[in-house]
């Protein structure tokens, strides 16, 4: 909640930062007051915020992980005949595999793990996958948060050093840089927060009426997916519904082509997935099987493969 | 709407673009400064020659003022694009394997710091032919009987922005497909998938 | 024929979103057509009562063409409410699409033409003075789209709230942000306006600035400013 505090569970921080108890005053001081008449020591710190003491070790454990070659040879080639259709050898190929010695390593960061990963990198993989599926995600509260927290500190810390004259012309670039990624994590946390409010709108009701679905949601999406079914409803009701006959004015039927009034997601909509565990089968429509060995991508329905990207064997891309 | 409507078919170019300048990149810095702390991570110092690792977006934003050299990543020298191409030629039946946002990076290496490279111009042309016959192949593959049988397509090794480019049309087919097949089938399915 | 009405107005409507880029500008309210829908229903629907009452229920199991009427007319009448309700939630569509690309703004919404009044820092005021151009939508609009509109904004304005220290939902997500700064050009006069830090500036036609970009990302959603 301080200034400091996220610094002790941040992987790349250097692991002696000054005690973050007296902090909290600090984060009353809002942004103005505290330009102005900010201790030095106080001003010496956020300094050494944006501007870290040298690590004793490396920091950037990502170094080693990075060069391990997206090339190199170790590639298990990929077995299992596919079946349905694939973009290219249509299974009927004697071809045995896929691979072709340039290595399994689709992606720069596929070897990361989740734990390894960055906020913004994890920020950047729901956004992703709330991007790339038809049902709603479980809402990342607690990620959120955490990088609420940074960005409010940050943005303090902007605020005061921008303005204190004795702020030097590295740290006004260090700024700039702050600020430019302050922007660009916003932009992921606005998308994210939009594409899920897309869907919580568009499924409203069906939210509203199923009550296993509401762990889902923050508790300002839930109370949004409510009134939103109410607001909706009644501008249907004043517009045309109230001028039916009785009998008409429901707003939860289903009519005899099986389209119910309430919509749902469409849980066939197909979704791209890249497995990063070898997933086992699927049975698809007509009897037919694909195999979702580790390492190869799909475009398969989405209630297909649901419970695999449920449990981040499979990846949307 | 909360999500605009040309985002509503998935991520789009510029999307992934900006999710490829999170990765990492090798930066010989044009000038001095110590360590900063960013949200990702901590990066520097930043003491010439000495290179240091920084996201791509911070690369692309100190080389627009000129404030370092980008080293390019190893996977773009032409002679590891050279091979690429000769495999993906070569190998009618599957695509080569790409790091995950070659275009992406490769693309935005050239138009900011394409004096950084060897050879821009080759390269340019290289990856521009490497695009073009694998998007051959893609064609050529969806023309292939029974390619959207069971609203299913297997597409390894196409990175996501190739992937971005063919999904809105194979969605769009496969709903077409689908809506095509004897109906029953979908409630049947969706207790299954409950 | 029963529900022909119900056809003009739905596809009338899947013409209107047929078109996206340029978007073109929300239809009139089809009132009219609307209110006869209705009579048209509410005739069906009492049709269906008295022919109910009339026969019993005796002679509905054994009269089929009665059996079949009745179908018909119920059908029609189930037919039209979804007509309606189709039209209306398209419309809503794209009402909301009009909110969120104008960054949140109804008073903007309600009357693009005056910017005196317009503030960067409240952009939920509603703005009472008279809109030169008659306010292009909001004389398409129903009065209960007008409500709905109102309320979506009321409801925007709550469940933004939670994130207002640190971000605001309602600016753009159409492209991801390159760089912090960003070269304006100030297409209509936009009046004084208070940026994030506190600093004035007077936004004059055909004045140029360097600005941090989230500070004038509104003022380009809404065309005062043009970036170049």
């Amino acid at each position: 909640m301080s200034f400091f505090d996220d610094e002790d569970d941040d992987p790349l921080s250097p692991p002696t930062r000054p005690a973050p108890n007296e902090n909290y005053g600090m984060r009353a001081s809002s942004s103005r007051e505290g330009s102005v008449s900010g201790s030095s020591s106080f001003l010496d710190r956020l300094r050494s915020t944006v501007s870290p003491p040298p690590a004793q070790s490396h920091s950037h454990n990502e170094r080693s992980r990075a060069s391990a070659s997206i090339f190199d040879e170790s590639n298990t080639s990929i077995s299992g005949r596919e079946y349905g259709g694939s973009i290219l050898g249509e299974g009927e190929e004697e071809e045995d595999g896929m691979g072709l010695g340039l290595g399994l390593g689709q992606g720069l960061e596929e070897e990361e793990d989740e734990e390894d990963m960055n906020d913004v990198k994890r920020l950047g993989k729901i956004w992703v996958r709330e991007r790339g599926t038809p049902e709603l995600g479980e809402w990342k509260g607690e990620l959120i948060d955490q990088v609420f927290d940074k960005l409010e500190q940050q943005q303090k810390m902007v605020n005061t050093l921008r303005s204190d004259p004795q702020t030097s012309e590295e740290e006004h670039f260090k700024l700039m840089l702050v600020q430019t990624e302050m922007e660009r994590v916003k932009y992921l946390v606005r998308s994210y927060v939009r594409t899920r409010l897309h869907k919580i709108e568009k499924f409203a009701h069906h939210i509203t009426l199923s009550t296993d679905m509401h762990h889902l949601l923050s508790g300002a999406e839930l109370s949004h997916a409510r009134r939103y079914t109410e607001l909706l409803h009644t501008h249907f009701q004043h517009s045309a519904l109230d001028s039916l006959p009785e009998w008409l004015r429901k707003m939860d039927d289903t009519y005899g082509d099986g389209l119910s009034m309430v919509s749902k997601p469409n849980r066939n909509t197909p979704v791209l997935i890249y497995c990063r565990k070898d997933c086992g089968e699927i049975t698809l429509e007509g009897g037919e099987r694909a195999a979702l060995a580790r390492g190869t991508t799909h475009l398969v329905k989405y209630k297909l493969v649901d419970r695999w990207i449920n449990l981040g064997w499979a990846e949307v891309l | 709407m909360a999500l605009p409507k040309h985002l509503q078919n998935g991520l789009t170019p510029d999307e992934l673009t900006f999710l490829a300048e999170e990765e990492t990149i090798d930066i010989v810095p044009l000038f001095s400064m110590t360590r900063v702390r960013l949200l990702s991570g901590i990066y520097g110092p930043f003491t010439p020659p000495s290179s240091a690792k920084v996201p791509l977006w911070l690369a692309l934003s100190l080389k627009r003022k000129r404030k370092c050299r980008i080293v390019p990543p190893e996977w773009l020298s032409i002679d590891r694009v050279q091979n690429v191409l000769k495999e993906e030629r070569e190998n009618a039946e599957s695509f080569c394997s790409l790091p995950r946002r070659f275009i992406e990076i490769s693309k935005v290496l050239l138009d900011v710091a394409q004096d950084d490279s060897m050879q821009p111009s080759l390269l340019r042309s290289l990856l521009k032919d490497l695009r073009e016959v694998r998007q051959a192949k893609i064609r050529i593959g969806l023309q292939s009987e029974g390619v959207m049988r069971g609203s299913y397509l297997q597409v390894t090794n196409l990175t996501p922005l190739e992937l971005s480019e063919l999904k809105p049309f194979l969605v769009k087919a496969m709903g077409i497909m689908q809506s095509l097949e004897p109906r029953g089938d979908d409630d049947e399915d969706e207790e299954e998938g409950q | 024929m029963y529900g022909d009405l119900a056809l003009q107005l739905v596809t009338s409507s899947h013409r209107s979103t047929l078109s996206t880029t340029p978007q073109l500008p929300l239809p009139k309210y089809a009132l009219p057509l609307i209110l006869s829908i209705c009579l048209e229903t509410r005739q069906l629907g009492q049709s269906i009562t008295s022919a109910a009452e009339q026969h019993g229920q005796v002679s509905l199991s054994q009269d089929r063409s009665l059996v079949c009427n009745l179908t018909v007319q119920h059908l029609s009448a189930r037919r039209n409410k979804r007509c309606l309700l189709a039209y209306l939630s398209t419309r809503v569509g794209g009402i909301k699409e009009r909110w969120w690309d104008s960054g949140g703004s109804l008073a903007y919404l309600l009357s693009p033409s005056s910017s005196s009044t317009m503030n960067n820092s409240d952009p939920s005021a509603i703005n009472s003075s008279e809109s030169e151009s008659a306010g292009d939508l909001r004389n398409n609009l129903s009065p209960q789209e007008l409500d709905f509109l109102r309320g979506y904004n009321n409801l925007m304005i709550d469940y933004k709230s939670d994130f207002l220290d640190v971000l605001d939902l309602t600016s753009s997500i159409d492209r991801p942000p390159s760089e912090l700064m960003v070269d304006v050009r100030v297409l209509k006069d936009a009046g004084e306006v208070v940026l994030e830090g506190g600093e004035k500036l007077d936004f004059r036609k055909g004045e140029r600035f360097r600005l941090n970009r989230s500070n004038v990302e509104r003022l380009i959603v809404q065309g005062y400013l043009e970036e170049v």
